[in-house]
């Protein structure tokens, strides 16, 4: 079904005329087999180490230890996730979504206004210039340029170890972006219409809400989600800025659950998987919002 | 007054040439300004300022503070250039810039030719559900750098990983990846690719949907082989999104430090350190934060002189033709 559905649309939107048509329908099955069994090798290549480390996480010990390792869990255990909820993985998880969840919210809430300043008002001529300029161009700078100097200066507020540290520093380290992307989403978005509401005599915060908020609700959403897997995700400022259980986010706590020479894959596997579930639970069912928004995230500078 | 329009992301690129390889039409922004002109200008400077300050907190501060650093001592003491000096002479940062800049080397242009090819695929007629295939290829993108770095410790394992299972297949020794430098690096280079040549994907795949399709039609009637219509038309008009790709993954690759922190923590020896970890170790772990500032100036030279390069040569039209 998706086949005929797919070659439909292809046929739709690329309208080849009849000769090429003709002339291609000879080798049109041996090319796109091999362009699917191109594609399959790559989804192999990109979910491999992914489904790898999830079936090490269920393996039981002598499956571990077996020579050459098995693709499929002879025997599969759920001892390693015992322990992995033992070594408290919970309060890690715990951590890294209110961090998370916080700082994507907080992000959002100054950055949409931002945006619209910039794409809706005039301002002065050289002040958006100057700004939206800047921001785009710090999406380039490593985190860890910002890491050392942050890190002197939260140790001399004496805010070092605490997650609201962390919700600010990933608040304002996605600003940048945040408002870089939204930028273009709302210069996509057709101004007639808000300006037909304005007109009717509504405000502009009553346009805003009741008309633009809608209407860029998809991206909103999507650049939402990609803030939050990047905070979900964030490495190098956690490792500067945490220092106990009580911030542990979970890519630190994955980090100190690699064993270095023992055989006890099993528990830090687990720890990944917890890792890696919500964002793939993200990747397929928001999958269209995502994409969209990753392309555009990357690509609105254009 | 398209201000916005003509403001591009990246450094030393000038408006002329982002709107020669523009294709979409400003937006309609003069009626909309003159309409409601007045009194915008405190409002909206007020709904900026709070990312303003964010940028300043995070980006200007910690730049300007650098400069501070680099020249004070640990102790806070001015010592002009020595810091800069010293790191001149420090073989250990030789090593990890000179493994910063391999990686990108080998890195790049691998993430780049698969990126691309991914995306000619999945951009091709014969691709199907398209929207899947995007959604399964970017996937190492939303994976943490630990947990990629984590995920192909164990596939580097020598008794428990995958990688050597095709190796010992064909009758040759299992090869211990990640405890001699050469195949460490080979290893950390495969890691790499798989976790950014999804973003050279995704920004090709997004460049070649902006190709507009009648051109392939006209050139098909003018008898243009697929190969010429590629060269002619495809590359010219994906050349900004290929700058783009080549510059972030450039920056991705050579900041890496979540897949060396999971894999090889910078041994055997110092045969892995790159300059994220040199700046993490001498920063954190020996106390050097003075030191180590220098260390990311160097850094952000490179990315800016990377980045001016590839703006140069990629993106920029060469008008002496």
């Amino acid at each position: 079904m998706a086949q005929t559905e797919a070659r439909e649309t292809a046929a739709t939107e690329t309208v080849p005329l009849p000769v090429e048509m003709a002339v291609q329908e000879g080798r049109f099955n041996l090319r796109k087999l091999l362009v699917v069994i191109v594609l399959y090798l790559a989804a192999f290549w990109t979910l491999v180490p992914m489904y790898w480390v999830a079936i090490s996480s269920i393996k039981s010990l002598r499956d571990l230890a077996h020579i050459p390792p098995r693709f499929f869990p002879t025997d599969p255990r759920l001892d390693a996730w015992v322990t992995i909820f033992e070594r408290r993985i919970l309060e890690n998880v715990y951590n890294s979504l209110v961090v998370a969840t916080l700082a994507t919210i907080i992000c959002l809430i100054i950055s949409v206004p931002a945006a619209y300043a910039a794409t809706r008002m005039r301002l002065p001529f050289k002040f958006v210039a100057i700004v939206v300029g800047l921001m785009g161009l710090v999406a380039l700078l490593p985190p860890i340029a910002s890491a050392i100097p942050l890190f002197l200066l939260g140790s001399d507020l004496g805010i070092i170890d605490e997650k609201y540290t962390l919700i600010i520093l990933y608040t304002v380290l996605n600003t940048a972006f945040a408002v870089w992307v939204l930028r273009g989403t709302f210069m996509d978005v057709p101004m007639d219409v808000e300006e037909a509401a304005l007109m009717d005599g509504d405000t502009r915060f009553g346009a805003v809400r009741r008309i633009l908020l809608p209407l860029i609700f998809p991206s909103l959403f999507s650049i939402a989600i990609l803030l939050f897997i990047f905070n979900w995700n964030e490495y190098i400022i956690a490792l500067y800025f945490v220092n106990s259980m009580k911030t542990m986010t979970l890519p630190i706590a994955i980090q100190a659950q690699i064993p270095q020479h023992e055989l006890d894959w099993g528990v830090v596997s687990a720890a990944g998987t917890i890792a890696v579930f919500p964002v793939l639970v993200a990747a397929f069912t928001l999958q269209r919002f995502l994409v969209r928004g990753l392309t555009f995230g990357v690509a609105s500078g254009q | 007054m398209t201000v916005q329009q003509t403001v591009s992301p990246l450094p030393g690129q000038g408006a002329s040439s982002a709107n020669s390889v523009t294709t979409q039409p400003p937006p309609p922004q003069g009626m909309w300004s003159e309409l409601f002109s007045f009194r915008d200008n405190r409002l909206g400077v007020i709904l900026i300022v709070p990312s303003l300050l964010a940028l300043i907190l995070v980006q200007f501060y910690p730049i300007v503070y650098n400069f501070w650093l680099i020249l004070t001592s640990e102790k806070g003491e001015w010592i002009g250039l020595a810091n800069l000096s010293r790191l001149t002479r420090d073989t250990i940062f030789h090593g990890a810039l000179i493994f910063s800049l391999k990686m990108g080397i080998v890195v790049v242009p691998m993430c780049l030719l698969v990126g691309l090819g991914l995306a000619l695929l999945v951009h091709s007629d014969y691709a199907g559900r398209k929207a899947i295939w995007i959604s399964i290829l970017i996937i190492p993108l939303m994976v943490s750098e630990i947990v990629a770095g984590m995920m192909w410790k164990i596939m580097y394992h020598p008794t428990l990983g995958l990688v050597n299972v095709p190796l010992t297949a064909l009758g040759l020794e299992p090869i211990i990846w990640l405890v001699k430098a050469d195949t460490a690096f080979i290893a950390l280079c495969v890691v790499e690719v798989w976790r950014i040549s999804p973003l050279a994907f995704l920004l090709l795949y997004a460049g070649l949907n902006q190709v507009p399709r009648d051109i392939y039609e006209a050139a098909a009637v003018d008898g243009a082989t697929r190969w010429r219509a590629f060269w002619d038309m495809t590359l010219p008009y994906i050349r900004p999104m290929f700058a783009i790709a080549t510059i972030l993954v450039f920056v991705w690759s050579t900041r890496t430090i979540g897949t060396i922190a999971a894999t090889t923590q910078g041994g055997p020896g110092r045969a892995t350190w790159n300059l994220s970890w040199y700046i993490y170790g001498m920063s954190f772990q020996r106390l050097k934060p003075h030191y180590a500032s220098a260390a990311v100036l160097v850094m952000l030279l490179m990315t800016y002189i990377a980045g001016t390069i590839f703006v140069r040569y990629l993106w920029v039209e060469r008008r002496s033709r």
